[in-house]
């Protein structure tokens, strides 16, 4: 399936992201609320290193076990996981359990709420800049940096 | 560990000339369907005018020393090995993704089931003494398997003799 | 419901166990060991120069695994990715399994099951149905390299000739270029690259995409490089073998022959010919020097579009230096194939690159004609003995379409194929398509559903090359191994020369096709006792070819008729006066069909020349199916220069129409870059019509010569298949395209 895939060498860290996915779906811009961001952390040689805190719809997402409700599901035909609309007791089990951060306490909700890739045509994606979010499958993502590294490596900066 | 004793899958772009016959020995040995592509061939153009050139890369896995994709690895289903080659338990690999927004080459692939699988270095033919599948069959001579400084040693026997003649560089009227 | 299959009542079976190198041998296969019932040795019969040894494993008669062959001194037991990618295609789910029949129109690729008995039966109505109304030559077979080895058409010929059918002669890929070398140097050799790896200095490829056709040089190619040797490469496309060389000469296509002219001409007004070979082993030196006078660097520079430093330094070292010449196939895929060859096989004489281990000629090795060159004793299987064999006409194959179209007394209305693409390979796509729809038969033996059996009337199951015999010797280098069946063949697959000898039987022909003959029978007859035969029969093999049919060092003399390398050739001379075309002893040049310094009216149309590669996903039409294939080849592209998109307003990735006034294409990638100069185009050759890709809609049929066969339009009662031609020349077509 189609996911959100990251370019980390990319990213600038403008959160963009995450202001307009409050924007869409919120109708505010409160990057707290957004269900992506990008989080900077320090490498043990003093590299920064980014990462998208997005729902991955893992291939065993382990919220889906995790849940005290049995709300979350993952479809078994296109692999896409969601949440039912009621039920959530907003426990934080899928929240502490997500290897990636993903699932943000919604306050309007009071429910916690993942990415939903807003149908198909996510909006962080139409606003990321420097294009370091696109939709795509991961072979795609794969390809794409392969063929990015390449550039690099073979093409000595010599690409306009 | 000991980094010089490393096993690494070096690929020569000087010798690569791009047939991609690294791509299906290797589908073959894995039995992949179409789908995930282990090793991949990139072709970059660079140069403008008499200075153009088409090069090729093949990017299998890198067996990184200081990977991170095990790093980045929520499970621990990603590790290393002794001997350098980094491998993926498959039983603990829950498809979360973070190995391929870590890994600086896109190495990562995700098959029909969602889990990650990916370029092995053929450890199971290297255990046997054979060499990867990919290095075994490229008709260029392209690809060594072999310990760091070996590959560096070799590197530098090779091209010490030719070093000036070599590189597709005509000294004038070009 | 499951389907089931039936077995066939003819169909010979032999123990193939015999074959096996080992058996019980575990393989490893997705990190498992399984262990493979016997491993046996055969070799690749695609049409390219390799002609890998290979290694295949078998389980449960189905092929699981395949490698190199390590003990073979060229291939190295290394394969290219269509190598490996037989594995798939011989096991795919999509193999045409039983014997069809169209129900639908022709071009609906609608077709209904029917059993071998009743498709016998209604070949055997059909055939004689044409022989009564029309005449035994209304038919023809239509075959060509999808399995290039040489058994099956023998027997197939042994056919054809009790029925009198038509006989289909020529080649449409390179007897050009045969042409125009055999005019000037006589039989053709070729030197095994180890010598000229050790000893050359300069190596000079023309038309010749290794990195696709030829992987196997490469080994031989560095380790001359690694030696100091210098390697160039003349190409319009920057490829893969050409981003290694040290000098890449782009010339505008189809003037490769002007190329060497100015060549020529340089090396002879500064005296830098080999005098002594000149002087002893060739005739007509001042011929050529006259020839040659009009082309100076700047006219050459002006022509070919080569920049006249280029020409000049590649003279120099080619004249200067022990030079080995690898000549390929797509220089001569213009009109003017013949001169191009004839021009470069002059300038490798004027250079002395003949008979030397650090400088020889090396344009095809004669046995890619084993039975011309008598190495397969052709008429120990075509001509059966005892038999009335009723003389017929002969159909030259690179003018086939038009030879459906027009032929009369009789027309042709019946065609069998086997081993070709018709409709996919052969130029101008609609009119070859006019030219099937107006036949009354059309059989072909397939193993997948392509654009040819959309249009056939009767399918039958064929053979993978890995289920079949076969005697293919390769055109490069001198080792030999027989093709024997690695597998039986599964579903109702029957292979080729069964299918012939079957049919033969119920044509009423039993004394002369026994139904106990094998295929290793007939390659025994066939090759008879030139080489050791079962010394390259799996378990053996493979073994190189007697220093007789395959000198280590040849070209130390030529025979032609004067006995030297002929700068003019009096047997093209020769043959010119008796027959239509091109014919010129010397190798002037002239322009291709279709270009813009040719038809410049047509180029204010369509500025834009395509040439189409072979590329390394396919053979031909081969391969393309397959969902390996599919996923590293990637959509059908055009590849343009950066110039010719911008002008159109077309981008990287765009989608693009690409048109002439023969057809067009639709929703092709652009892929702009350095690949071409402005005015040329790429499209690889062998995608399917059906599937959108094939640069053959857009095409022209005008065979290069030297003979002009569609004035004969393609039907001939003599021909010599080394002098006369021909070669398709798809390179000449001038397009247009515009973004989407």
């Amino acid at each position: 399936m189609k996911l959100l895939t990251f370019d980390q060498s990319k990213c600038t860290n403008c959160g963009a992201c995450s202001a307009v996915c409050s924007l869409e779906k919120k109708g505010v811009v409160q990057p707290s609320q957004a269900r992506i961001h990008i989080k900077a952390a320090c490498a043990e040689n003093g590299e920064k290193v980014l990462r998208a805190s997005v729902c991955q719809h893992c291939a065993r997402p382990v919220c889906v076990t995790a849940c005290m409700k049995g709300i979350v599901h993952k479809d078994p035909e296109t692999g896409f996981v969601s949440r039912e609309k009621e039920g959530c007791i907003a426990c934080a089990a899928c929240a502490v359990m997500c290897p990636v951060g993903a699932a943000v306490l919604d306050t309007d909700a009071n429910a916690f709420l993942t990415c939903d890739l807003c149908g198909g045509d996510p909006a962080c994606v139409k606003v990321c800049s420097s294009g370091a979010l696109s939709y795509a499958d991961p072979a795609e993502a794969s390809a794409a940096f392969r063929n990015s590294y390449a550039l690099k490596a073979v093409g000595r900066g010599l690409v306009k | 560990m000991d980094y010089r004793n490393q096993r690494t899958l070096y690929i020569d772009p000087k010798r690569c000339m791009g047939c991609r016959a690294c791509e299906t020995v290797c589908k073959l040995e894995n039995d992949l369907p179409r789908g995930p592509r282990f090793t991949m061939v990139t072709e970059i153009e660079t140069g403008e005018g008499l200075d153009e050139k088409l090069s090729f890369l093949p990017i299998p896995c890198q067996h990184c020393g200081d990977a991170p994709c095990v790093k980045a690895c929520p499970t621990g289903a990603l590790y290393k090995r002794e001997d350098g080659i980094v491998l993926i338990e498959k039983s603990r690999c829950i498809g979360c993704h973070e190995c391929l927004w870590a890994c600086p080459f896109g190495v990562p692939q995700f098959g029909n089931d969602g889990r990650m699988q990916k370029c092995t270095m053929c450890y199971n033919r290297i255990d046997e003494g054979d060499q990867p599948a990919c290095a075994k069959n490229c008709p260029a001579e392209a690809i060594i398997c072999d310990t760091v400084e070996n590959v560096s040693r070799i590197i530098r026997e090779r091209y010490s003799k030719s070093a000036n003649t070599m590189s597709g560089f005509m000294e004038e009227g070009k | 419901m499951a389907e089931t299959y039936n077995p066939i009542p003819w169909r010979l079976h032999e123990d193939l166990d015999k074959y096996a190198v080992e058996k019980n041998v575990p393989v490893w296969i997705g990190g498992k060991k399984v262990i493979a019932d016997r491993v046996v040795k055969t070799c690749c019969p695609h049409n390219c120069y390799d002609t890998c040894g290979e290694r295949v494993y078998i389980k449960d008669e189905k092929v699981i695994k395949i490698e190199g062959e390590p003990t073979h001194p060229i291939t190295k037991g290394h394969l290219c990715l269509k190598g490996f990618a037989n594995v798939p295609k011989i096991n795919s789910p999509e193999r045409v399994k039983y014997p069809m029949l169209r129900v639908g129109e022709r071009g609906e690729g609608k077709f209904k099951r029917i059993s071998w008995n009743e498709a016998m039966d209604w070949m055997v109505d059909k055939i004689h149905e044409l022989q009564e109304k029309y005449g035994r030559e209304s038919i023809v077979e239509y075959a060509y390299s999808g399995n290039r080895e040489h058994l099956a058409k023998a027997v197939a010929a042994r056919l054809w000739n009790l029925m009198g059918a038509s006989k289909l002669v020529g080649s449409f890929c390179l007897l050009s270029g045969v042409a125009g070398s055999v005019g000037t140097v006589g039989s053709q050799y070729t030197m095994d690259p180890h010598i000229w790896a050790e000893h050359a200095d300069t190596i000079f490829l023309v038309g010749r995409n290794c990195s696709a056709t030829n992987p196997h040089i490469f080994p031989f190619l560095y380790k001359a490089k690694e030696r100091g040797a210098k390697l160039v490469v003349s190409d319009p496309y920057a490829t893969g073998v050409a981003a290694k060389a040290d000098l890449h000469l782009r010339p505008r296509p189809g003037t490769d022959g002007a190329m060497a002219l100015g060549m020529i001409h340089w090396i002879l007004k500064n005296n830098l010919e080999d005098k002594k070979f000149i002087e002893e082993k060739t005739v007509g030196i001042e011929e050529l020097r006259e020839l040659v006078e009009e082309w100076t660097p700047e006219y050459t520079e002006e022509v070919t579009t080569i920049p006249k430093e280029q020409i000049i330094k590649a003279a120099e070292l080619f004249a200067t230096t022990n030079t080995m010449f690898e000549i390929g196939y797509g220089q001569q895929r213009y009109s003017n194939g013949h001169q191009v060859q004839q021009a470069l096989a002059c300038l490798a004489a004027v250079c002395g690159s003949f008979g030397k281990e650090s400088a020889n000629y090396d344009g095809i090795s004669g046995m890619a004609f084993p039975g011309v060159t008598g190495f397969a004793h052709n008429a120990a299987v075509a001509v059966p003995e005892g038999a009335e064999i009723p003389p017929a006409r002969m159909v030259n194959i690179a003018a086939i379409a038009k030879a459906i179209h027009e032929a009369k007394e009789p027309p042709i209305k019946g065609v069998i194929s086997y081993r070709g693409g018709l409709i996919s390979q052969q130029p101008n796509v609609d009119y070859t398509i006019e030219a099937v729809k107006s036949l009354d038969m059309f059989v072909t033996i397939e193993q997948f559903m392509t654009d040819d059996t959309d249009y056939a009337d009767l399918v039958l199951p064929a053979c993978h090359y890995l289920e079949q015999y076969g005697v293919h010797p390769s055109y490069w280098h001198n080792y030999h191994q027989i093709l024997v069946p690695v597998a039986q063949p599964p579903y109702e697959c029957v292979p080729d020369i069964e299918i012939f000898c079957e049919l033969g039987r119920r044509l009423g022909y039993e004394e002369y096709f026994p139904k106990d003959k094998t295929g290793l029978d007939y390659a025994r007859d066939l090759v008879g006792d030139e080489c050791d035969f079962d010394a390259i029969v799996s378990p053996n093999g493979p073994a190189r070819h007697s220093e007789e049919w395959c000198p280590a060092v040849p070209y130390q003399t030529f025979d032609t008729p004067s006995g030297k390398f002929e700068f003019h050739s009096s047997v093209l001379e020769e043959r010119g006066k008796k027959f239509p075309g091109h014919y010129d002893p010397l190798p002037r040049y002239y322009e291709p069909d279709e270009s813009i310094a040719a038809t410049p009216e047509l180029a204010k149309k369509y500025p834009l020349n395509i040439i189409s590669q072979h590329p390394s996903f396919r053979t031909h039409s081969q391969y393309y199916n397959l969902p390996w294939i599919q996923e590293i080849e990637g959509p059908a592209k055009v590849f343009m220069s950066k110039e010719d998109a911008q002008s159109r307003g077309i981008a990287d990735g765009d989608k693009v129409r690409i048109f002439n006034d023969r057809g067009e294409l639709e929703n092709i990638t652009a892929k702009v870059g350095i690949r071409l100069k402005q005015g040329v185009v790429e499209m690889s050759s062998g995608m399917w019509v059906k599937l959108g890709g094939s640069v053959n809609k857009l095409t022209k049929l005008i065979p290069a010569g030297p003979r002009d066969i569609l004035a004969e339009d393609g039907i001939l009662s003599d021909y010599n298949v080394l002098l006369d031609g021909n070669t398709g020349s798809y390179f000449n077509t001038l397009v247009e395209i515009e973004k989407m």
